[in-house]
């Protein structure tokens, strides 16, 4: 019997067995060791003394990373010199990215987007990640995604569990501190930020001014690291600072008056022992407590005024309001737990990433990369110029409406065992 | 006449072809490598169909698709001869499924 064209129905037999080898075959291009679900983002951070690189997929899986960091050699020299770390970043950032695709088995013909730092940061090392990232873009045609590095570290917890916006994010670091209520991917309030130092500026020259890399056991420690680790052997209460901006009522950080009260502190015990500077002081523990101490309040006393201030302009959600806790600074479990007694006491949720997410990673810029893909924000074609910038406020600023609020705080014993 | 997939990776069509008068079924194949459509050409090739007058079929690799070409003379050798091939390419896919991507030796 002769069948026309168009008279030949699928019987459903072959129609069900198709429908069974189409997901045999699905499953078999998307399972494996690393199950990947659609589009791949490629991460580069050079902001600072850290190059990182990390192939993430949109669920946040991380496929394959690597990480160069310069802390060792910024820690002989005593801080970081800006032409070192761009030299630095320059001799490690093809093996970095390379180390990144490698691992995670992934060919840049296969990336969907490649995401990288351009603000803000050193302007030398920034450079060196950008002009990096536009060749690869423009040599394998992807699209490329600008990305501010610390609207970054912001969004790192939404890479490893779910939190909707929006949310309360304290960032502190060596080289930021802020206050901000993230509302999106790309809409932040600021509440607050760092009037001269950051905090994790301040404890590492404080580290530096007490001589701790000459203690063996911090001598691979980085200046904040040192503190906490001496810290937790020391008196807190055996020199008393004062918490910065104690007059002002608003949601900004300063640091360098403490950092100076620290200074004269160790010039007066130095007389009173007989030493010179450079050598390490009988009371460092004492001191390096004191210092932590004062920095985690200040910072835990600002962060609570932020708090009501959202509060009392409905700018959290009611149902299990977040604050996330991120950077650098946010690895310092004493700091942490000061955190933890305000979130406690003001009933939100603390979040915090964990430690090597929260210093400078390229993970967390792939992640940035996926959230701006999944939204088609900021997704610019491989031949656009882009310049980077050194200096990027976060969002909106309001730290003026928050200083008119003038919000006292009602006191909270932060006592940490 | 042709019915794509619902992630629009395999392409069936059915047509009669103007000249033999024969009716023709292409099945496109997706294979996550080239590798892996070959081995699954080289296992599916010697099978024969048992009822040699009536129906023929072409096996061939491009790239990593396999594409299977069927001329017949009837709708219903065509449809035996289809569903029996579809039960070999499901034998075929679940084994290499089993022992897993191919390796180098």
């Amino acid at each position: 019997f002769p069948a026309h064209r168009g008279n030949m129905a699928f019987p459903t037999m072959i129609q069900s067995k198709v429908r069974i080898l189409l997901r045999l075959l699905w499953c078999k291009q998307t399972a494996g060791s690393k199950a990947f679900r659609s589009r791949l983002v490629l991460g580069i951070e050079t902001s600072c003394d850290e190059t990182g690189a990390a192939v993430m997929d949109e669920s946040g899986a991380i496929l394959g990373e690597s990480l160069h960091s310069q802390k060792e050699v910024h820690l002989r020299t005593g801080g970081i010199i800006p032409t070192v770390a761009q030299a630095l970043h320059r001799g490690n950032i093809e093996r970095v990215v390379q180390e990144a695709l490698d691992r995670s088995a992934v060919a840049p013909a296969q990336l969907a987007a490649v995401a990288a730092t351009v603000k803000p940061g050193l302007a030398l090392s920034l450079a060196v990640g950008l002009s990096f990232s536009q060749r690869f873009v423009r040599h394998h045609n992807k699209p490329f995604i600008p990305v501010h590095h610390m609207e970054a570290h912001a969004l790192t917890v939404r890479m490893l569990q779910p939190l909707h916006f929006p949310f309360l994010v304290l960032l502190v670091s060596g080289g930021h501190a802020l206050l901000a209520v993230a509302r999106g991917v790309d809409d932040f309030l600021l509440l607050g930020r760092t009037l001269d130092e950051a905090p994790g500026d301040t404890l590492d020259k404080v580290a530096r001014r007490l001589s701790l890399r000459k203690l063996p056991r911090c001598a691979a420690l980085s200046g904040g690291q040192a503190i906490e680790l001496l810290a937790q052997d020391g008196d807190r209460k055996r020199f008393r600072f004062r918490t910065p901006m104690g007059q002002t009522p608003d949601c900004c950080f300063s640091f360098a008056g403490l950092r100076n009260q620290v200074t004269l502190l160790i010039q007066k015990q130095e007389a009173e022992e007989g030493v010179e500077e450079g050598t390490v002081l009988s009371c460092v523990s004492d001191i390096a407590a004191a210092t932590q101490h004062t920095v985690a309040s200040h910072l835990a006393k600002r962060t609570h005024r932020a708090v009501l201030f959202c509060r009392t302009n409905r700018l959290l959600p009611s149902q299990n309001p977040t604050l996330v806790l991120s950077g650098g600074v946010a690895s310092n479990q004493y700091i942490r737990k000061a955190l933890a007694v305000v979130a406690e006491a003001t009933g939100l949720q603390l979040l915090c990433p964990p430690s090597r997410f929260c210093t400078d990673n390229g993970a967390m810029v792939a992640w940035n990369g996926v959230e701006r893909l999944r939204e088609g924000i900021g997704i610019l074609a491989p031949e656009v110029e882009v310049s980077y910038e050194p200096r990027a406020p976060l969002g909106v600023d309001i730290t003026a409406e928050v200083r008119a609020a003038a919000i006292r705080l009602p006191s909270i014993r932060i006592k940490i065992p | 006449m042709s019915m794509f997939s619902p992630f629009n990776t395999t392409a069936m069509a059915t047509e009669t072809n103007q000249e033999t008068g024969k009716l023709e079924f292409f099945l496109d194949v997706p294979f996550p490598s080239s590798r892996e459509a070959t081995m699954a050409l080289r296992s599916l090739s010697p099978d024969r169909e048992p009822r040699r007058g009536g129906i023929s079929k072409q096996l061939s690799v491009s790239g990593s698709t396999l594409s299977v070409r069927w001329s017949a003379d009837e709708a219903r050798i065509l449809r035996v001869s289809v569903n029996s091939f579809l039960d070999h390419l499901s034998l075929v896919v679940e084994t290499m499924e089993l022992f897993g991507p191919p390796v180098d030796l």
